[in-house]
């Protein structure tokens, strides 16, 4: 458990909470070096000093990053790399989440702010990351979060389902186009996890709730579990998988 | 083209399934001897079953090399022949006293013909034992597990081809897209009692029903984007981190290894 992902070197936007946060917990925890991108100061604060506690100094790193900003992008690339000399996955975590609004009363700048942070800033990330994966010519893995809503949509959240949906197709695209370059390429897809965003959402579990079958929530580290054996050596081959932890949300 | 120079490191005692009684069908060979192999190393009770006696012995000899033996039952059974199915779970309770998983895994595949060529004994062969005999298992093994009341894992091997067919196997591909949209439909109807349920969906593998077919992997292989065949031992890894309990959650969905031959 502890050397599974030992001598990798992992960049994870958005991981300073939510799913994130288990995700950078997890890889820690199985040997590898770990970057946060993310934009909430003081969640990284509390994320590094959680894993400093857990003996992982000496691999964890951090960077205040805004994925919407290529530059920023980039500079926590060159980071991952100037601290632990390479970089074999990128998580493409970093997400944002709307208020629960009819479709003919969205405000465009909320739109333009949901697609920009949870699609374009996909691309960003994975852009950036295939870059240098392609250049260490070793294979490696790209990965984003998805969601159940980009497979089965719940209504009133729009900008969320479309940018989830772009985020899916995004990454089956390149698992076929990174494939020739042995870089797995797979997609996070959380049913209602217990995330701050869902839990903070008033009535929002409670409804969602009712299209679970399970009627459970999932925790962050059931997905981070996943996420950590997908980016194992026991699954060259693993590539334009879901990787869906959902309650059976979108079996229903 | 093959995997095992990439397989790096052999890890493959890392999950935990001491306790776990795991039932696999088909595990004379290929995936399903992976399965059971892997699930016995994590440290599992095994029921391997299958209807080919030399393959099973082999397979009972791998598990006694890894010092399993007495974890490790093998049973020679038909699955098209429910009285057989129910015989093979109450033998695997009466040795083990518990079941916790079952991989319906055991399935034929065809020669490949133009459809209109096809007969239907071959179209009532591939069902029987695809379809009719995967339903003999999982409704066999839900009886158990509703039972015992304590939730467990139901996983079905259907095929990439359930996603995205190949030509002139008609008969294999419907069996193979009927027992996928069956894994989705039990894992609505079983939720509730968190009997979780996923398909297992392998892309082209390495086993000997794809190797002793003149031209098949060499056929095949052009249509994975990734160029490279599919190891048993990746799928049983995946199977081993499901049985772990790592995710409670994870129900309904398509454990695919698959070198991206569905996403292209």
């Amino acid at each position: 458990m502890k050397t599974r992902l030992s001598g990798k070197s992992i960049l994870v936007t958005g991981g300073e909470s939510g799913i994130g946060r288990a995700i950078v917990l997890r890889c820690l925890s199985e040997g590898a070096s770990v970057v946060i991108a993310g934009i909430n100061e003081e969640d990284i604060s509390k994320t590094v000093s959680d894993a400093e506690a857990d003996g992982a100094k000496e691999r964890i790193s951090a960077i205040v990053t805004d994925v919407t900003n290529s530059e920023q992008v980039q500079n926590a690339i060159d980071l991952t790399i100037n601290n632990y000399g390479r970089l074999d996955a990128a998580i493409a975590n970093a997400g944002a989440f709307c208020a629960s609004t009819p479709f003919g009363e969205w405000d465009i700048d909320e739109w333009e702010r949901v697609i920009n942070v949870n699609l374009t800033g996909v691309f960003y990330v994975l852009h950036a990351a295939a870059k240098v994966l392609i250049s260490q010519g070793e294979g490696g893995s790209l990965i984003a979060t998805g969601s159940s809503t980009g497979i089965r949509p719940i209504p009133n959240l729009i900008p969320y389902t479309s940018s989830k949906g772009g985020v899916h197709q995004m990454l089956r695209g390149l698992a076929v186009e990174m494939a020739p370059h042995k870089i797995k390429v797979n997609t996070i897809v959380p049913g209602m996890s217990e995330t701050r965003p869902v839990m903070t959402q008033q009535g929002y579990v409670e409804a969602g709730l009712k299209s679970v079958p399970m009627n459970e929530i999932v925790k962050p580290e059931e997905l981070a579990a996943f996420v950590a054996f997908s980016l194992s050596d026991e699954v060259p081959h693993m590539t334009g998988t879901l990787l869906k932890v959902d309650a059976g949300r979108t079996s229903a | 083209m093959l995997a095992e120079h990439r397989l790096k490191e052999k890890k493959m005692s890392y999950y935990n399934l001491a306790g776990k009684t795991l039932l696999v069908t088909g595990a004379e060979t290929g995936i399903g001897r992976a399965i059971a192999i892997r699930a016995a190393k994590d440290g599992a009770n095994v029921t391997a079953a299958g209807i080919n006696n030399e393959g099973l012995k082999e397979t009972l000899e791998l598990a006694r090399a890894e010092g399993a033996e007495e974890r490790f039952l093998a049973l020679v059974v038909d699955i098209r022949d429910a009285v057989q199915v129910q015989k093979m779970f109450d033998d695997t309770l009466l040795k083990f006293s518990r079941l916790d998983a079952t991989v319906a895994n055991a399935g034929v595949m065809i020669e490949r013909r133009p459809f209109i060529e096809s007969t239907h004994e071959e179209w009532h062969h591939v069902l029987s034992v695809n379809l009719h005999g995967t339903f003999h298992t999982l409704q066999a093994a839900t009886r158990i597990l509703r039972k015992q009341g304590q939730g467990g894992d139901l996983l079905v091997t259907t095929s990439s081809n359930a996603v995205r067919p190949g030509p002139q196997a008609s008969s294999y591909v419907a069996s193979k897209g009927a027992i996928h949209q069956m894994v989705r439909a039990l894992a609505v109807e079983l939720a509730p009692e968190k009997i979780r349920v996923n398909a297992i969906v392998p892309g082209l593998t390495l086993t000997p029903g794809t190797q002793n077919r003149p031209g098949h992997i060499e056929r095949g292989i052009k249509n994975v984007p990734m160029g490279e065949i599919v190891m048993p031992e990746e799928i049983a890894a995946l199977v081993a981190f499901t049985l772990s309990g790592e995710a409670p959650h994870l129900t309904g969905t398509d454990l695919k290894v698959d070198s991206g031959r569905t996403s292209a």
